[in-house]
């Protein structure tokens, strides 16, 4: 018997949708969504968790609530052996339905329209995949009227293409719609959606939301576009550019369909939504950007519950023996390599401070390993140390100083933490870290900074920055008890449980039209 | 189309053989004017049939065409349509898709980025805040092209940038390459820990070790911090390397490259010296030597340098400043 087995109830409050985070990866977006199942325990959560291949993912990181009552795990990308007898020929009836479910995808990679009624036809393209009994994944993607139908298409539509690149590409691109075509048609009972993301999660809130018109939320921490944007644009920049020294202008075909694919993607998802929410200000404007409309969109900060983390009371930082710490898994995205090389420059400051980086090492092997590598080159391997994962309350109480050097984040709940504590902060300028070091609006503004803000990838910056906080007391003091007034006023779980509760009651009473 | 063209070329034949017939009863008038709508009749049938393959034919191409078929009696039929039915052969044979290309892709995205005069400049684009972001990647991945040595100069510039998608895509830009030089660098450095390697197979993972380390520093994409140590290893691989490859220039040259970087000069003329002894083309460190005299303000050495070798004056970049120091 599996912990999964007790999750299986054909009915829940809440059903979250979620692609590749809570419970199987630990980050930003899965502590909220831990959180979010803990502080509601008057409804029941289902989960929906959507990832690439089983293989990818281990045990759940965090321990699953009682009032999580169903969970489970799709994905999206797994490997299916190949059947056999391909090559025969299928009757007319079923190649014509082929074709007319190819041209429905079309929307998908090509339409340029910004209009959204236009997208309530895609849904048509699900009708189709319904027809369970004629046709197969395998009949639609590998079958010998497919493989022609491609080729068709790619003589038609892209013949100056590498056709290597375009096979595999619509592909991958159809592949997931038959795993959330399973998905709609076997949930449990559920009375409203809540999905974390745009992109195949919120595509499938939206599938859910116009099958069973349910009311649909849709939370954003960071947004999913540009994250998929920059992973494909520097794909192509290495794969294209580098390697084979090909015309970016002939691979630029193939990397706008992948790029429009996820911005329909987004389009549906905030199209069905009936409100769509955001951490930070400059998402919100992001989202309205990518097609949201103004009118359901929402701003609801983290919020953190101050009984779990109290202010330690510390008087002033240890300047001669401070310990500078980087809290968070030790992933690229975290850019703990800025970290290190920042670390060395303030060690060679003040000769007996410490740097730890404390967190989740199992990620990205191979980084921690280019991590390691880097403090060893550097000759500090006594003086930087990787913790693993600890008891943060442990850990806030012996640090002076949280550095941050991500290269993209939403809004981090580790910030919230250490100012609840006050432990002042040095960050990165991503994402919601602005509006946590310097205030969000001209009232919070006014109080005065939390901390320092330096650009992404530049050690001297996170340096002199550190120096200036550990070796100035009173700026230190100022940072700690702005910080903890911005975190006691704005940023309380109390809030985001007003917030939050008042959004799932009013969905749960009386649907749709009334969040 | 294909229709309307062949309705017309029947039309346009039973034309030519009125005036066949016409000139056979002497009326020559009519077999003039008779020929004379045959011939645009059979051009204009032509025209319909070429535009389904071929948009940008000029009208002076068709007057051609319905020239020769008036003025040379029923032969200039017969070559016109040789002429359009080659044409159509040779376009189904070589550029099937030619224009359907143009029919289903939006030139206007994909057409190469360029500057024009006032413009401004590749770099320019790429550090234009407000320029779109389709604009500034597309400056990027032109600059990549160029294989500058410094673009990752101009690509650190883009790390404070307001755009998050240019500022983080800066970023993995640099840290691929960083990745790839320290991945390549453990694989050699795990070979080398190999006690079964030859003497030579040491010696040339040494070779790549030492340059690895440079590219590092060539490519700027070490901090200042660690510059000093990255040097260090270069050096030190390098001279260890030269133990056994004794006449290697390439790596003479090398170490001649990291001395002048680290302003370790004598060390650094005696290697480029030791790499022409070893018959590398003196074009190709001269510039460096005279480099290091102008940095050492020997300014009669650099004339010296440069006056060593014609074949100066052949690279772009080394001839106008070998004229200039000729001049001076």
């Amino acid at each position: 018997m599996t912990i999964f087995d007790s999750l299986k109830s054909q009915q829940a409050d809440i059903c979250l949708i979620l692609e590749g985070t809570y419970p199987f990866v630990s980050g930003g977006v899965s502590n909220w969504v831990s959180e979010l199942i803990r502080v509601f325990p008057q409804y029941s959560f289902a989960v929906i968790f959507l990832g690439t291949r089983a293989e990818d993912y281990a045990a759940p990181c965090y321990p699953l609530e009682k009032n999580l009552v169903h969970l489970e795990m799709h994905y999206l990308f797994e490997e299916k052996k190949s059947p056999k007898n391909l090559n025969k020929n299928i009757d007319k009836k079923t190649a014509a339905t082929v074709e007319a479910m190819h041209d429905k995808f079309v929307p998908f990679i090509e339409d340029k329209s910004n209009n959204l009624t236009e997208i309530a036809e895609l849904y048509e393209l699900f009708e189709l995949l319904d027809d369970g009994e004629k046709l197969n994944e395998c009949l639609f993607l590998r079958s010998k009227a497919a493989w022609q139908l491609i080729i068709k298409r790619y003589s038609d539509r892209y013949p100056d293409q590498s056709f290597f690149d375009y096979f595999w590409s619509v592909r991958n691109l159809h592949r997931p719609f038959w795993e959330l075509k399973k998905i709609i048609n076997h949930v449990p009972k559920f009375k409203v959606l809540h999905s974390a993301s745009t992109g195949y999660a919120g595509f499938l809130g939206a599938l859910l939301q116009k099958k069973y018109a349910l009311p649909y939320i849709l939370t954003e921490h960071g947004i999913y576009t540009k994250e998929r944007w920059i992973e494909l644009m520097h794909h192509y920049f290495f794969e294209s550019t580098l390697n084979k020294l090909g015309s970016f202008e002939r691979d630029d075909v193939i990397l706008n369909i992948w790029i429009h694919f996820f911005e329909i993607l987004a389009k549906v998802g905030y199209c069905a939504a009936d409100l769509i929410i955001s951490l930070t200000e400059e998402y919100r404007n992001r989202q309205i950007a990518d097609g949201a409309i103004p009118a359901k969109t929402k701003i609801i900060s983290y919020g953190i519950d101050f009984s779990r983390f109290l202010f330690l009371g510390k008087k002033k930082p240890n300047s001669e023996q401070a310990i500078i710490a980087c809290i968070g898994r030790v992933v690229p995205i975290k850019d703990i390599k800025t970290f290190i090389r920042a670390s060395a420059l303030i060690i060679k400051k003040i000769p007996n401070a410490e740097a730890w980086i404390v967190g989740a090492m199992q990620e990205d092997p191979e980084y921690v390993t280019a991590c390691k590598s880097l403090i060893a080159t550097l000759g500090l391997e006594n003086k930087i140390k990787f913790l693993g994962v600890q008891k943060i309350m442990d850990i806030y109480p012996k640090i002076d100083l949280l550095v941050l050097t991500s290269i993209s984040e939403g809004s981090p709940f580790v910030m919230l933490e250490s100012l609840a504590v006050g432990i002042p902060i040095v960050a990165t300028n991503v994402g919601g870290c602005a509006e946590l070091i310097h205030g969000n609006g001209t009232e919070d503004k006014a109080q005065g900074s939390a901390g320092r803000l330096v650009n992404i990838g530049d050690p001297s910056g996170v340096a002199s920055a550190a120096i200036e906080l550990l070796s100035d007391e009173r700026a230190w003091i100022a940072a700690q008890q702005i910080g903890l007034a911005r975190v006691r006023k704005y940023y309380s779980m109390k809030k985001l449980i007003e917030n939050y509760g008042s959004i799932y009651e009013e969905a749960i009473a009386h649907g749709r039209n009334r969040i | 189309m294909i229709l309307l063209s062949g309705m017309i070329l029947v039309f346009g034949l039973a034309m030519a053989s009125i005036s066949v017939y016409t000139f056979m009863l002497n009326l020559f008038t009519w077999t003039v004017v008779t020929y004379f709508a045959s011939c645009v009749l059979i051009t204009f049938s032509c025209q319909l049939f070429l535009t389904r393959s071929f948009k940008k034919i000029s009208w002076s191409f068709y007057s051609f065409l319905g020239l020769v078929c008036f003025f040379i009696p029923l032969f200039g039929i017969i070559i016109t349509l040789s002429i359009v039915g080659f044409m159509s052969v040779f376009y189904t044979k070589t550029h099937p898709f030619a224009d359907r290309v143009d029919e289903t892709i939006n030139l206007d995205e994909i057409l190469p980025f360029s500057a024009s005069y006032g413009a401004g400049g590749v770099p320019l684009h790429l550090l234009r805040e407000n320029a779109s972001t389709a604009e500034r990647s597309k400056a990027l991945y032109t600059l990549r092209k160029t294989s500058l040595s410094n673009i990752n100069s101009l690509i650190y510039k883009l790390l404070p940038d307001s755009s998050d998608e240019m500022r983080l895509l800066a970023f993995n830009i640099l840290e691929g390459q960083e990745d790839s030089i320290t991945k390549r660098i453990h694989s050699i450095v795990s070979m080398l820990e190999n006690d079964s390697l030859s003497n030579q197979k040491m010696a040339t993972c040494q070779k790549d070790l030492a340059m690895l380390y440079w590219e590092f520093i060539y490519n700027h994409l070490i901090s200042p911090e660690l510059e000093e140590l990255i040097l260090d290893k270069a050096i030190s691989y390098a001279l260890s390397a030269l133990e056994v490859l004794t006449t290697d220039a390439t790596l003479w040259v090398l170490l001649g490259k990291i001395y002048k970087y680290a302003q370790q000069y004598q060390l650094a003329e005696s290697a480029f010296q030791k790499a022409i002894s070893f018959h590398i083309s003196p074009a190709q460190v001269l510039p460096y030597m005279a480099e290091i005299k102008y940095k050492t303000h020997d300014y009669q050495a650099i004339k010296q340098y440069l006056n060593l070798s014609d074949t100066l004056l052949d690279i772009p970049q080394i001839a106008s400043v070998k004229i200039f120091w000729d001049k001076n």
